[in-house]
C-alpha cells in the first residue's frame, strides 16, 4: 500500500518555529494519558476540538534545553471515520502537521495496537513507537525484540513501562534525534496488491486535481478505496460531476478494494508479529486445544456428547430415583395420610380435593425435586466447566453434516433447556423460511421438564436398565428432530448452508459456589411452577375425574377419555394415559400430576410402582416416546404463535408434532410388542 | 489475509476463531480482531447467544441453561464485501 508520497523516505531535520509539537496517539487504555501526565505534570491543560465533543488536552514540558508542547490525542483504534473521536485524530496530525507523532502501543496486546500504527505509518509525519506495558507482556510472557519490530517498521521503536517512568528518557531522546536528523526515517508501510495499486492510481489521477493540500492524494485515494464516509462525502463536494461520476463507477467496479486494503493491513500486522513477537502457548490454551480437538471433533465430539447424556441419566438413576421414592414414601405419602385424618370430619370432596388434587398432583411433582436438582446440577455443571459451548458447535456440526440450517443451532441449544426460548432463539435467523423450519423442529428437542417425566418413569418400568432406556429414547427424539429436519430442508431449502463463527470459552475448574447457585435458584423456580401451573392443572384434572357423580368412571374426565381412547389406543395407550398425555399440554410435569390423581397415589405405595403393574413395557415405551415427541407446552405454543405470527403455522406445527409423535410411538409399539419386550 | 478470511466463512459450516488461527498462520486474536472488522463492514453480524430480550417473560427462564451463555458468536450477515 503505497501510501506515502514517492519519496522512499523522510529526512528529517526540520525544526518547528517555537516549541516542537509531539502528538500522542494510541488505542485507549495503552498507557497514552499516564505517559501524557508524567511529562507534563501541572502544565497542561483540558479544552474541546472546535465543533465536537471530543475532549483534548494540551501541555508543554522540558527536555534537554529544549521546551516541547505535547497534545493528547483521542485514544482510537484506527483512523476511519467511524467515530468522532478517530476524525479529530486524523485531523490533527493531517492539518496541524505535529513535528513527530509519538503512538504508544502496548507490548501486551501488540496486535490490536498495530492497526492504528500501520494507519499512522501512511501519513507524512514522523512516526516514534513507544511500546509501552512492557512489565505486563513480561509477565505473561510474552516476548517483544523492539529492535527487530523498529527494523521491520522502519522507525524507532522505544520500549517503555510508563506507569514506572522506565524508558521515557530513552522515548524522548528518540524524538530529539528524530527532529535532530540525527535519526533518519524509512517506514515500510502495509502493501496493496498490484491489481489494485493500478485502481489506486486511476483514483489519484482523477482526484489529484481536487484534492485539498493539507491531505495527501495517495492517503485521500486510498479512503476512498475504503469507503471512509468523510472522505467521500468531502470528495464529493469537491469534484466536478463528471469526475465524481468517472470516481463512483471506478469505486463501484473495484468495491472488493476495501477488504483488499485491509487485508493489506492485517498481512502487514501479521509480518511484523511474526517478526518481532513470540507469543507463548498459553498452558490453559494448549490444554483448551487439546481437550477440543476430541470434544468438538465432528464424529468423536457426537459419541462424547451421547455418552455424557448417558452419564447424566446414569446419575440421576443412581442418586435421583432413590430420592424421588424415598421423598414419596417418606413424606408425600405421610402428609397425605395425616391430611386423610385431619380431614376426616370435612365434607368427602374436601378431603378429595386435598388429597387426590393437591397433594397427589402437586406431591408427585415435587417429588421429582431430586431429579431435577440432579438434571440442573449436571447442566450447570457443564455449563460451568465450559461444554455446553461445546455440545452447540458439536450439535451445529451434525446439523450441517444433515442439511439443517446452520444458523439454528441457537434455538437447539436453547431448547434443551426449555423450548421457550428456543422458540424465539430463532429471531436471529435472517431468513424466514429457514425461521419457521427451525421453530417447527426446535420443540422436539427434549427440554428439561420432558426429561424429567422420562426419569420418573422409566426407572419403574426398566429397573436397572432405566439409564439405557432414556439414553436411547434421547436420542431416538434427537434422531426424530434430524431427519424431520432433512425432509423439510429437501422441501424448503434446497441444501443452504450458512457460516458460524462460535467464540468457545476456556475450559476452568467449576465453581461449586455459581453451581449451586444455579441449582438453587432453577429449584425454586420448578417449585414455583409446581405451586402455580401444576396445582391449577391438579384440582381441575381432579375435578374433571370426580364430577359430577363422585366416581371416576362416570366422570367428565372418563368421558373425554373415552372420546379419545380410540386415538390413545392406536398407539398402545389407554384412556388415562391418553388424558395425562393431554394435560401435559399445559406443563409438560401435568402428565404425572394426572397419572397421580386418576391413580390416587397418595394413598398407595407410590405412583412408578402402581403404573408399573398397570401397564406393559411396550405401552411405557410407546408413552414416553409419544411424551418425549409430543405438541410442546402451551407456553411453548404461544411462543410460535407470537413468532410466526400466524395460527396457520402454529396449527401446521401441532399437526407436525402429532402426527410425528404419534407415528414415533405407533413404530414404538409395534417394534416392542414384536420383539416381546 | 481479511480477504482469505471471508473466503473461509462463505465456505459455510461451524467455524472456531481457534481453528481458523490455525488455518490463517496467525494468532486468535488477530482472527478476533478481524472477524470484529468484518462486523463494521457489516459481512458479519454478532449474534448473542445468551437469553437475553427474547426471554424476558418466559416462565422458565430461570432453568433455561445458557441464560448465562456470553460466548460470542458471529454469523454471514447478508451484505457482500
Amino acid at each position: 500500500m503505497e501510501c506515502h508520497e514517492p519519496s522512499t523516505g523522510l529526512r528529517l531535520g526540520v525544526v518547528s518555529i517555537g516549541s516542537p509539537v509531539i502528538a500522542l496517539a494510541g488505542q485507549p487504555n495503552m498507557g497514552k494519558s499516564t505517559l501524557f501526565n508524567m511529562l507534563t505534570g501541572l502544565n497542561q491543560h483540558v479544552g474541546n476540538w472546535p465543533g465536537k465533543t471530543v475532549e483534548f488536552k494540551e501541555g508543554k514540558f522540558q527536555y534537554g534545553q529544549k521546551t516541547y508542547r505535547i497534545v493528547d490525542l483521542p485514544g482510537t483504534y484506527s483512523l476511519t471515520a467511524a467515530s468522532p473521536e478517530e476524525v479529530v485524530a486524523r485531523e490533527f496530525i493531517l492539518r496541524e502537521k505535529p513535528d513527530v507523532v509519538v503512538a504508544v502501543v502496548s507490548a501486551a496486546t501488540l496486535e490490536r495496537s498495530l492497526y492504528l500504527v500501520s494507519e499512522l505509518i501512511c501519513l507524512p509525519v514522523p512516526l516514534v513507537v513507544g511500546l509501552n506495558m512492557m512489565d505486563v507482556a513480561r509477565q505473561e510472557g510474552i516476548q517483544v525484540q523492539a529492535e527487530v519490530l523498529q527494523a521491520a517498521l522502519g522507525v524507532p521503536v522505544i520500549p517503555l513501562t510508563a506507569t514506572r517512568a522506565e524508558g521515557i528518557h530513552e522515548l524522548l531522546a528518540a524524538v530529539e534525534q528524530v527532529l535532530s536528523g540525527e535519526i533518519g526515517i524509512t517506514p515500510h508501510p502495509p502493501e496493496i496488491r498490484p491489481d489494485h495499486a493500478v485502481v489506486m492510481d486511476e483514483v489519484t489521477r482523477l482526484i489529484r486535481e481536487y484534492n485539498p493540500a493539507v491531505y495527501p492524494v495517495g492517503w485521500t485515494a486510498m479512503k476512498l478505496l475504503e469507503g471512509d464516509s468523510d472522505v467521500t462525502a468531502r470528495m464529493k463536494a469537491l469534484l466536478p460531476p463528471e469526475q465524481g461520476s468517472a470516481l463512483q463507477d471506478v469505486i463501484r467496479q473495484h468495491d472488493d478494494s476495501m477488504l483488499a486494503i485491509a487485508s493489506g493491513r492485517y498481512d502487514w500486522i501479521g509480518r511484523m508479529m511474526r517478526a518481532a513477537v513470540t507469543h507463548p502457548r498459553l498452558g490453559q490454551i494448549s490444554l483448551t486445544d487439546r481437550i477440543d480437538r476430541v470434544v468438538t471433533h465432528p464424529v468423536l465430539g457426537l459419541f462424547i456428547l451421547a455418552g455424557i447424556l448417558g452419564l447424566v441419566f446414569w446419575l440421576t438413576f443412581t442418586l435421583g430415583s432413590p430420592l424421588q421414592a424415598l421423598l414419596s414414601s417418606r413424606i408425600v405419602v405421610p402428609v397425605s395420610a395425616l391430611a386423610s385424618r385431619l380431614l376426616a370430619g370435612a365434607p368427602g370432596w374436601v378431603a378429595s380435593l386435598a388429597v387426590d388434587g393437591v397433594i397427589g398432583g402437586v406431591g408427585a411433582v415435587i417429588s421429582f425435586l431430586p431429579i431435577m436438582v440432579i438434571f440442573f446440577a449436571v447442566f450447570g455443571l457443564m455449563e460451568d466447566v465450559g461444554y455446553m459451548s461445546r455440545a452447540a458447535y458439536v450439535m451445529d456440526n451434525f446439523m450441517h453434516l444433515m442439511g439443517l440450517h446452520g444458523k439454528s443451532f441457537l434455538p437447539i441449544f436453547l431448547g434443551f433447556g426449555c423450548n421457550v426460548p428456543a422458540v424465539m432463539g430463532t429471531r436471529v435467523i435472517d431468513s424466514r423460511k429457514a425461521r419457521l423450519l427451525t421453530i417447527l423442529v426446535a420443540p422436539l428437542v427434549p427440554c428439561s421438564a420432558r426429561m424429567a417425566v422420562l426419569a420418573f418413569i422409566t426407572p419403574a418400568f426398566f429397573g436397572s436398565r432405566a439409564t439405557l432406556v432414556s439414553w436411547r429414547l434421547i436420542l431416538l427424539s434427537l434422531a426424530v428432530l434430524v431427519i424431520s429436519g432433512i425432509v423439510l430442508n429437501r422441501i424448503l431449502f434446497k441444501g443452504e448452508r450458512s457460516a458460524f463463527i462460535m467464540e468457545l470459552p476456556l475450559y476452568h475448574i467449576p465453581n461449586l459456589r455459581t453451581i449451586a447457585l444455579l441449582v438453587w435458584q432453577r429449584s425454586i423456580s420448578f417449585l414455583k411452577k409446581a405451586g402455580t401451573v401444576i396445582l391449577a392443572m391438579s384440582v381441575a384434572i381432579w375435578a374433571l375425574s370426580t364430577l359430577p357423580g363422585g366416581s371416576l368412571q362416570t366422570s367428565y374426565m372418563a368421558r373425554l377419555g373415552s372420546l379419545l381412547a380410540p386415538a390413545g389406543a392406536w398407539i398402545g395407550l389407554d384412556w388415562k394415559l391418553t388424558v395425562a398425555l393431554l394435560t401435559s399440554f399445559i406443563a409438560k410435569e401435568n402428565s404425572i400430576a394426572t397419572l397421580a390423581v386418576l391413580y390416587g397415589q397418595a394413598q398407595g405405595a407410590g405412583l412408578g410402582l402402581t403404573l408399573a403393574s398397570m401397564y406393559s413395557l411396550p405401552t411405557a415405551l410407546a408413552f414416553l416416546t409419544i411424551s418425549l415427541l409430543f405438541i410442546p407446552c402451551a407456553a411453548t405454543v404461544g411462543a410460535i404463535r407470537q413468532e410466526t405470527g400466524s395460527w396457520r403455522w402454529t396449527l401446521l406445527n401441532i399437526g407436525f408434532m402429532i402426527l410425528v409423535s404419534a407415528g414415533a410411538a405407533k413404530i414404538m409399539f409395534m417394534a416392542a410388542s414384536a420383539l416381546g419386550i | 489475509m481479511l480477504e482469505r478470511l471471508v473466503a473461509e466463512i462463505r465456505q459455510g459450516g461451524t467455524l472456531q476463531p481457534s481453528r481458523l488461527a490455525g488455518r490463517l498462520n496467525v494468532s486468535v486474536d488477530l482472527v478476533n480482531m478481524m472477524l470484529e472488522d468484518l462486523a463494521r463492514r457489516g459481512l458479519i453480524a454478532e449474534v448473542n447467544a445468551a437469553c437475553g430480550q427474547p426471554c424476558r417473560g418466559c416462565p422458565l427462564v430461570g432453568e433455561c441453561v445458557s441464560a448465562n451463555n456470553q460466548n460470542r458468536t458471529w454469523m454471514l450477515a447478508g451484505k457482500k464485501g
